[in-house]
């Protein structure tokens, strides 16, 4: 090319908006597709093996020096949830161990390579063992489909792809990076969430637990939550509650089946009455 | 394009450093002593120790360069940048406490955009200021260019830049150079640069391709390819300069500084700097005979406003790649 021609090209502000536009469309594609596919493909070829080691090293940084609850009534209880949702996933290839803290903390978190931990604060929160089942199965979900490991590959690419954007113009185009990249895990872990609760509903359904209870868990949590977050939930890392329960609904609804109920109420508040006392040393995991 | 009326016999004066890594070393050693003793606040007047060192110990045509800054005016500047801090400090605090968790975020982002917003003012202040405290045979550096086209040369350019992948950054940079040296005065004699990104686009693209495959490598050739350009497009007082740097050279040169520092825990920085300092000088060079006192006038004339500073601090903070337009770091 002579360099008329060229000096003529680079001149042209036409030639430079269908440049910008060009690269805002394959950094798009990027970031939406080949990213997550490209994390997901890694992320299925760590070894489950180590994926364990992670999920330990995790949880013992989650669960800190709080107490593990020892309570056999309330750890059978919860081992016969998750065997009945595990029932209808024999390929599972992973330990899945769920442990119970005793913390007020309302929450529960699923581990790379199976554990899952429940604190009892939500245990307690819970009027039915198919509101427990229903967390379980979206945090089961994460396990079976090692969104934890895979979100690691997806947090490095993307800080990768920040860089080589910000190139080396300074600092305060560096921390303009990490702000995106910040935005771009949250709006990543969303879609796991998304991608857990569908799988979590297919999972009840199989093994004939009722749907009903989880989403009257998330219909309580929704009246407390998004009066917070309101529009502002964007930034948050599970998407509005209302959509959840939406979604939740709308896959419920195709699927008619009678459900077996997983336990009487009388069992399930022993369970949770049994939950709250503690018989482990300090510092045992 | 470019004149190549010279011969091999036109003589040239290059830029001469006749520092040591000795007087370097124990340079460097005075001045972090005594800035962890006094908690920092002796960082303003070490600076100065330092850039009154590297600048003192260069000469052109025989000539040495003279640095007249202060710690005053430098601790002053900290100070003011300090001022600043606490209002970010404050108003990320606010929006933490009335937004929540939300709102860090949203101060983040803030910082960010105001951060980038002072970019080019930080650039421009601190080029006054380091231009005006430094002379040469008797007569003063200065700036004369408007904030306000530093500004209409930076945002454009530095957005298309953002928004195309980097690829619009030889237009952008030609035009911030001849921004920079137009604008720069020697006495009353200013620079000149007639340099067009079209000519730095070849190279450019061929780094910006083999950039992932050569894990960042490739830039330096380039770095090199427009340290060359720059320096031949860049003129004072009808006569050009010339720059004989490689990638290869300024790679291993990288690549000692890296491995020696490591081996050394740092202690061998100076000795380090010192070489690469002399590298840099010694390949630039102004073509022909040049009286610069005479064009100089010998007297410290005072060109334009001298500044404050703050922008020099403020571009330290921020960690920004600055020189004086042809290759130089102070």
């Amino acid at each position: 090319m002579s360099r008329t021609r060229l000096a003529g090209l680079l001149a042209s502000p036409v030639a430079w908006i269908a440049v910008s536009a060009t690269a805002v469309a394959v950094v798009y594609t990027a970031y939406v597709w080949l990213i997550p596919v490209a994390a997901a493909q890694v992320a299925d070829s760590v070894p489950v093996a180590w994926e364990a080691q992670l999920g330990r090293a995790v949880t013992a940084q989650l669960v800190g020096s709080r107490r593990v609850s020892r309570g056999r009534v309330a750890n059978r209880a919860v081992e016969r949830i998750t065997d009945r949702l595990l029932s209808a996933h024999p390929a599972n290839p992973y330990n899945i161990t769920v442990t119970i803290i005793n913390d007020p903390t309302e929450n529960a978190f699923a581990a790379p390579g199976g554990r899952i931990v429940v604190f009892t604060g939500l245990m307690r929160r819970m009027e039915t063992p198919e509101q427990l089942a229903g967390v379980l199965a979206h945090e089961l979900q994460h396990v079976l489909h090692r969104h934890g490991t895979r979100s690691i590959f997806q947090q490095s690419a993307v800080a990768v792809l920040a860089s080589v954007l910000g190139g080396d113009s300074g600092s305060s185009m560096t921390a303009a990076m990490d702000g995106v990249s910040t935005m771009g895990a949250l709006a990543y872990s969303r879609r796991y969430e998304r991608e857990a609760d569908a799988a979590a509903v297919e999972m009840l359904r199989r093994a004939r637990v009722d749907v009903r209870g989880m989403v009257e868990f998330f219909q309580s949590v929704g009246a407390s939550e998004e009066a917070e977050l309101g529009a502002l939930s964007y930034f948050s890392t599970h998407p509005a509650t209302s959509s959840r329960i939406a979604s939740i609904e709308a896959i419920a609804r195709d699927h008619d089946y009678v459900a077996r109920p997983l336990m009487t109420p009388e069992e399930w508040t022993a369970a949770v009455h049994d939950a709250r006392r503690y018989r482990a040393a300090r510092g045992d995991r | 394009m470019h004149d190549a009326t010279y011969t091999d016999d036109t003589p040239t004066h290059s830029l001469k450093f006749h520092g040591d890594g000795d007087t370097l070393f124990w340079l460097y050693l005075k001045t972090n002593l005594l800035t962890l003793l006094t908690l920092g606040v002796y960082a303003s007047w070490g600076t100065v120790a330092l850039r009154n060192y590297f600048l003192s110990n260069t000469t052109f045509a025989g000539h040495r360069l003279v640095y007249a800054g202060t710690g005053r005016e430098l601790f002053v500047g900290s100070l003011k940048l300090l001022g600043i801090y606490i209002v970010l400090a404050v108003i990320t605090a606010v929006l933490r406490a009335t937004l929540g968790p939300i709102g860090m975020l949203v101060a983040r982002v803030l910082l960010y955009v105001v951060l980038f917003a002072l970019t080019p003012f930080a650039l421009y202040s601190a080029r006054r200021y380091r231009l005006s405290r430094t002379s040469l045979a008797g007569t003063r550096f200065s700036f004369r260019g408007s904030l306000g086209e530093c500004y209409r040369v930076f945002m454009p350019g530095a957005l298309v830049t953002g928004m195309t992948l980097g690829l619009y950054y030889p237009v952008w940079h030609t035009r911030m150079r001849a921004y920079w040296l137009r604008n720069t005065y020697y006495g009353s004699e200013p620079f000149a640069y007639d340099g067009e990104g079209v000519d730095l686009f070849g190279p450019f693209f061929i780094s910006w391709l083999l950039l992932i495959p050569t894990l960042g490598l490739s830039r330096i050739r380039y770095k090199a390819a427009e340290m060359r350009h720059d320096a031949a497009s860049a003129s004072f007082a009808g006569h050009r300069f010339k720059s004989t740097v490689t990638g290869w050279e300024m790679f291993v040169i990288a690549l000692r500084m890296l491995l020696f520092s490591l081996i050394t825990l740092g202690l061998a920085y100076p000795w380090l700097l010192v070489r690469a300092v002399k590298y840099y000088t010694s390949r630039l060079a102004l073509i022909g005979e040049i009286d610069i006192v005479e064009i100089g006038g010998g007297v410290s004339i005072r060109g334009g406003d001298t500044g404050g500073a703050t922008g020099d601090t403020l571009a330290a903070a921020l960690d920004i790649d600055m020189d004086f337009g042809i290759g130089l770091q102070p």
